[in-house]
């Protein structure tokens, strides 16, 4: 699966959002919490000041100086304290409070500790009394505002992930709406048919896309151009080589006629022979040309009567026929398909020449139209001495003749019908004629589908 | 009888002039549409044979003015292009004939005389097929002079292939023929007919059959 633009935008907006929500909570849990830490660590130096002004420390152990004057303490139901030495052993005070971690300075450091099962602010001061070291930790058990900050902390992600939800569905929203243009130029597209090589109007998409509108366009021209100079070319050539062709031809069959001696007579009937194969070559190949898939993207499709065509490839083949002494007839029900008519005049005149090509004189050809289950089909079935099952697959490959055929063949005959066959997904079979003897193929063209339009 | 030939390649041209010599035609070539425009302006011709693919204006348009200048002179088309719809498009713009290259001297030859022979038996009501005599408004069928006796029926089979000799009638045409309101016809009943009719002709004429299509009325070959 190719990557969705819609997906990219909305993936690379939504982790930036993401991170600047999370910054956005921290920022906005510290603006709550800070005040009340600041006025909580006011209080700790002030009792801090205090217990060091009344602490005596002697002998390792500790009191307080007066007993019954304790040091002045600022909230003093809220305040813990505990003196401990460096090893972390109680000299004095509450043993609720914990062991706080040596520091070096005697600057006090500011910790959150645990007193019992709450969770308080505490201040740990390191200094020498006497001639010893100890640690000081006094604790505030007054509230902070830690909890009630960390709800509002998880309140606001929450919502800021709520809003980062709707704020992604409007973005997905506004994507599909500024990728309409897009959208309706790959629909264009998609619905063209590939024989449609129409340049793209390129006024209504946007700027962005314009660069690629115009170079399909120009590649649509230059294939079209392809096209169209190659069936002209193919057109001219068809011309220009059938008609020096049929005169050389023309003059030969009187020259024929004329009284000549034995030797001359001789060589103009090979060379009658000769030019009758070239005309024959250069039309095959002509259709071979014409049935070049390339070509056909820009050819229209029409309806074909099948019937009505057939009946004019057997008229035009009928004084052939006569000539050589086979039976020729047609069996024509109606049948309609879409196609070049040129390309399935190719189709059944190459089959009805094989046919009479291969059929001995007091044989018969019979080419039948009709229609089944739908799907026009052409039956060309002759008298003639038959494929061998193992040829039949070969005989559809250009220039490849049977061994022991007769006459002069090209060996395009089948392959232009194959190729014209592909080119309208139409099934060729070779099969055996009626009782075994001689052959029959089969075109079946595909559904033309308007059955169900007629309906 | 002289024949207009337009066609531009010389050596065709060449073909053409010696094939239709040699059954007795006059030929009359030129090369262009526009000269063969001034040669019809000029002179009469019984027939005009026009090769499709003429330098200039193409033999198709030719054949198109001709026709809207209500000229019903028969024309025969020759082309390089074949297929059916090339074929249907020359007899839509008023072409009588169309034949494909490469063909025969020879049966470019039999098309004009059975061209000109339409052309005539159109307006004399009476066609000459080699020996027979057929006088079309008399209902007259001779051989060398003789008449061959005919039924009603024979009759008209006979008239419907003789009217376009040298083409195939399609079986539904004498089918067409032949009905006969009281009569249930069978196609059967036109091959019955027709095996009279070959057997009252004989060797003067033939009728081919083009199985499942139709039938075609040829002249017997001059011996």
């Amino acid at each position: 699966m190719n990557s969705s633009i819609s997906r990219r935008l909305v993936l690379w907006l939504a982790i930036p959002l993401m991170l600047l929500a999370l910054c956005g909570a921290l920022l906005h849990y510290y603006n709550s919490v800070a005040p009340g830490l600041v006025a909580s660590d006011r209080r700790l130096h002030e009792a801090t000041a205090a217990l060091r002004a009344h602490l005596v420390v002697r002998d390792r152990a500790a009191s307080l100086e007066d007993a019954l004057a304790p040091p002045p303490l600022p909230a003093h139901e809220a305040i813990r304290y505990a003196l401990r030495s460096p090893e972390g052993a109680l000299l004095l005070g509450d043993p609720a409070l914990p062991a706080a971690s040596s520091n070096e300075a005697g600057n006090p450091v500011p910790s959150m500790a645990r007193c019992g099962d709450r969770s308080c602010r505490a201040l740990t001061t390191r200094f020498e009394a006497g001639d010893e070291v100890v640690l000081l930790t006094v604790a505030d058990l007054l509230p902070t505002a830690e909890p009630v900050a960390r709800y509002g902390l998880l309140s606001t992600l929450l919502s800021d992930f709520v809003q980062l939800d709707l704020t992604l569905v409007l973005v997905w929203i506004g994507i599909q709406f500024g990728l309409r243009p897009v959208l309706r130029l790959r629909d264009e597209i998609a619905a063209r048919s590939p024989n449609d090589l129409r340049a793209i109007n390129a006024e209504s998409v946007p700027r962005e896309l314009a660069p690629i509108v115009i170079t399909l366009n120009r590649l649509f021209a230059l294939l079209r151009y392809s096209v169209e100079s190659q069936q002209q070319f193919i057109a001219n050539t068809a011309h220009q080589v059938r008609t020096p062709i049929t005169g050389i031809q023309a003059q030969l069959n009187l020259l024929v006629a004329e009284p000549a001696a034995e030797p001359v007579k001789a060589r103009l009937l090979t060379l009658q022979d000769g030019v009758r194969q070239l005309a024959h070559a250069a039309n095959q190949l002509l259709s071979l040309a014409r049935a070049d898939p390339s070509l056909q993207i820009a050819t229209r499709r029409q309806p074909v009567e099948l019937q009505r065509l057939v009946g004019e490839v057997a008229t035009r083949f009928f004084d052939r026929a006569l000539e050589c002494g086979i039976d020729l007839g047609v069996d024509l029900k109606p049948a309609t398909l879409l196609a070049d008519p040129a390309l399935i005049d190719d189709l059944c005149a190459n089959l009805v020449d094989n046919a009479l090509k291969y059929t001995p004189a007091g044989g018969s050809v019979t080419v039948s139209t009709g229609q089944a289950a739908g799907r026009p089909f052409l039956v060309v079935e002759d008298s003639g001495p038959g494929i061998p099952v193992t040829e039949r697959q070969r005989v559809r490959q250009r220039f490849y003749r049977l061994p022991h055929a007769p006459g002069h063949g090209s060996g395009l005959g089948l392959a232009i019908v194959d190729e014209i066959a592909t080119l309208y997904d139409a099934t060729l079979s070779i099969d055996s004629g009626a009782a075994g003897i001689g052959t029959r193929v089969t075109v079946e063209f595909a559904n033309p589908g308007w059955g169900s339009r007629a309906s | 009888m002289r024949l207009l030939v337009v066609e531009d390649d010389d050596i065709v041209a060449d073909a053409i002039a010696r094939g239709l010599a040699a059954e007795r035609f006059l030929v009359c070539r030129v090369r262009s549409a526009e000269a063969a425009q001034a040669a019809l302006a000029r002179e009469e011709f019984a027939l005009a044979v026009i090769d499709v693919g003429l330098p200039g204006a193409d033999g198709l348009s030719l054949v198109r003015r001709l026709r809207s200048s209500g000229r019903t002179l028969p024309t025969l088309i020759l082309t390089a292009r074949c297929t059916l719809n090339d074929k249907v498009k020359a007899l839509d713009l008023g072409a009588d004939d169309f034949l494909g290259k490469p063909f025969e001297p020879m049966e470019l030859a039999a098309r004009c005389r059975a061209l000109l022979r339409r052309a005539s038996g159109a307006q004399g009501g009476a066609v000459r097929l080699n020996r027979l005599h057929a006088d079309l408004n008399g209902r007259r069928l001779t051989l060398d002079g003789e008449e061959i006796a005919l039924t009603a029926r024979e009759w008209l089979l006979f008239e419907c292939l003789v009217r376009r000799v040298g083409q195939i009638v399609p079986k539904e045409r004498l089918q067409q023929a032949l009905s006969d309101p009281d009569q249930d016809l069978s196609v059967n009943a036109v091959e019955v007919h027709l095996s009279r009719l070959r057997a009252k002709l004989g060797p003067a004429a033939e009728i081919r059959t083009l199985r499942g299509l139709g039938y075609r009325l040829e002249e017997a070959k001059a011996s």
